[in-house]
């Protein structure tokens, strides 16, 4: 069984700072939007407890990677006018490559740049582009060199490869981008069909692959609800990856609803990898969730794990 | 019923050419380093002044079409070679909806001269402009994300392929003055992958489905609009097949677009091969136009224009044109 495991980490660059920093990335996050009441409750000491959960939460994830043994990582990310720019913003893409590198530093907070790069693979790439394609995707891609045209300097979204830095343990990846944020955007029952796809071409390798959405959950990070976050939302959509029924999830789009952009379209992503571990017959298994106003997300951690 | 006229033809360089010699030219440039098929040396001044005038009646004919339909738009299914993306940016299928105008060339006698000229060199003779209607091709942005196509968006003309200097596509702009000479009718331009390396590039039968997406939308619509699909047919230009034509093949094509064959069709690009993986590629843009001409006029069926393999020109020469108009009569269907 090619696919083995299957993961969903929220994303928010919070996540991946020291506790002494939060306060600042916070501020940057939410800017000038006025604040929800139950914000207040995050305390320090309240943030210190989130802080502990979230170590908790990523260390899991980094130990099941690890366990798995995994040949390569399939990354599920969303862009945001970092890799591509208004000449081309594709739905459904793929980086066929041995390359891919982003600067996640926040120059807003001072921080010095800090180029990283990821080893892809190409071979498992060309293989996923070849099949999905053929099931009917119009999937783009990109072969070769790594060029990113939305913004040169900084390259290939931080939530990419601040989540492979931090759980990936060096696997090879492969960087998939669904588009969640440029309308008119891929439908959620596109994407739900999409991550079927994905773990159907896999039956046509041996590696031992997994996959990993990295974005959401409910939140509208640097936007007009910035540091609200709807964990009424979050809950209902782990609650029913956590049942298997992505189905459910993928109809969220359906509807026009401020609850629904800004990082909550990336929610197309868990819905992604709950397809392609549904097709393999497992279900989801929440591993913390809380809501953040600090991190301006809904800050969700799952797994599907196969007995693999 | 708003779509009301699809056409497609083929559109490699030497086509374009009034002369023996300009066809000549091109020859030496494409194929001269290639073992030639036999029928090359039969491609003499006769054959080839045949060719152009059965060019100039083709195209001719769409033409007179379109003029007669007077759409307000015109939907141009084409490939991007390199022009506007190199291999780093890929799109499958991409519609440009910004409301920059496209500059591009046709290449209409640039080896017919004393010497052959570099259209790219000479804007003033070769250079034109496209208008986009920006809004309908966001139109049929959004319907066919909809209908569930993954469709890549532009919004802005940036340039990166190694053949960027020749302006936007060849296969947007080079046939334009044939089928339009004053250039009034604003496109819709919609990219297809269609000769890249790449294992993912559409099936015959999701290029029928995008098509019968585009004309179900076209449905919904006001507007007056036609459909073109620009390339092919079979063709290997300065490839180890060039010269080399798949008549076969191009009337298998051409029979199934006359009977309204889109089963049929729909295998085409279901296997790889040296035939297919090549210009042929460009054959997805009439599935494309066939589809879309099947849901506006479910009864309608091709009219074959012409057919010819140019070998010396690389490739199979076709054009087809559907009228879905009642009112519109058709001409007898070609022989093939």
């Amino acid at each position: 069984m090619p696919l083995i495991l299957g993961l969903g980490m929220s994303y928010s660059p919070l996540f991946f700072r020291a506790r002494s920093e939060w306060e600042r990335v916070a501020l940057l996050l939410t800017g000038s939007v006025p604040q929800p009441t139950r914000a207040a409750e995050e305390t320090p000491e309240r943030l210190d407890a989130l802080g502990v959960r979230l170590g908790v939460a990523l260390d899991r994830l980094k130990e099941v990677v690890r366990k798995a043994q995994l040949d390569a990582l399939i990354v599920l990310v969303a862009d945001r006018r970092r890799y591509f720019n208004e000449a081309n913003i594709p739905q459904l893409h793929v980086f066929v490559g041995n390359e891919i590198w982003g600067d996640p530093s926040l120059p807003e907070l001072d921080e010095p740049s800090s180029r990283v790069t990821l080893t892809c693979d190409r071979e498992l790439a060309d293989v996923l582009v070849e099949e999905v394609v053929a099931s009917g995707f119009e999937l783009a891609e990109s072969r070769g060199e790594f060029r990113p045209l939305g913004d040169p300097e900084r390259g290939v979204s931080a939530a990419l490869v601040e989540a492979v830095t931090r759980v990936g343990g060096g696997v090879l990846i492969v960087p998939i981008h669904i588009n969640c944020h440029a309308q008119a955007a891929v439908s959620g029952q596109r994407v739900r069909e999409f991550g079927a796809a994905l773990a159907l071409a896999l039956r046509f390798t041996d590696k031992r692959v997994g996959i990993l959405a990295s974005g959401g959950l409910s939140g509208d990070p640097y936007g007009y609800l910035a540091g609200w976050v709807d964990d009424t939302l979050d809950n209902w959509v782990l609650r029913r990856l956590a049942t298997a029924r992505s189905v459910d999830v993928s109809r969220l789009w359906d509807v026009e609803s401020q609850s629904l952009v800004g990082s909550a379209a990336e929610i197309r992503l868990w819905v992604a990898v709950g397809a392609a571990m549904e097709t393999i017959g497992v279900r989801g298994k929440i591993l913390d969730y809380f809501p953040m106003h600090h991190a301006a997300v809904g800050s969700g951690f799952a797994e599907w794990e196969t007995s693999e | 019923m708003t779509l009301t006229v699809g056409m497609a033809s083929s559109h490699f360089p030497s086509l374009f050419q009034d002369t023996y010699v300009g066809w000549q030219r091109w020859w030496e440039r494409l194929s001269s380093k290639t073992p030639q098929p036999p029928e090359v040396a039969r491609e003499d001044e006769a054959c080839i002044a045949d060719f152009v005038a059965r060019r100039r009646t083709a195209f001719g004919r769409l033409r007179a079409s379109l003029d007669a339909h007077r759409p307000d738009a015109l939907i141009v299914i084409a490939g991007d070679q390199d022009e506007w993306f190199d291999a780093s940016h890929l799109p499958n299928v991409l519609i440009y909806a910004g409301t920059e105008e496209i500059v591009g060339f046709h290449n209409s006698g640039d080896s017919d001269g004393p010497e052959r000229l570099t259209f790219s060199e000479h804007p003033e003779r070769f250079g034109l402009r496209l208008h986009v209607d920006s809004a309908l091709a966001e139109t049929f942005h959004r319907g066919l994300v909809g209908e569930g196509f993954d469709i890549s968006l532009s919004r802005k003309i940036d340039p990166q392929g190694r053949r960027s200097a020749s302006g936007a596509p060849h296969a947007l702009t080079r046939t334009m003055p044939q089928l339009m000479p004053a250039l009034d009718v604003p496109v819709i331009p919609i990219l297809l992958k269609t000769v890249e390396d790449s294992p993912g590039v559409l099936g015959g039968d999701r290029c029928v489905a995008l098509g019968r997406a585009i004309g179900k939308i076209c449905q919904r619509l006001p507007q007056r609009l036609a459909i073109y699909g620009s390339g092919g047919m079979s063709h290997n230009p300065s490839g180890a097949r060039s010269g080399w034509v798949d008549e076969p093949l191009d009337r298998w094509v051409m029979k199934c677009l006359a009977s309204g064959d889109l089963e049929k069709l729909a295998s085409l690009f279901s296997f790889r091969s040296a035939t297919t993986d090549s210009g042929t590629g460009e054959l997805r843009t009439w599935l494309v136009v066939a589809g879309a001409m099947a849901e506006a006029d479910p009864q309608g069926h091709a009219e074959v224009l012409d057919y010819f393999a140019a070998r010396k020109g690389t490739a199979g020469a076709g054009w087809v044109l559907w009228e879905a108009e009642e009112s519109t009569q058709r001409a007898p269907r070609a022989a093939i």
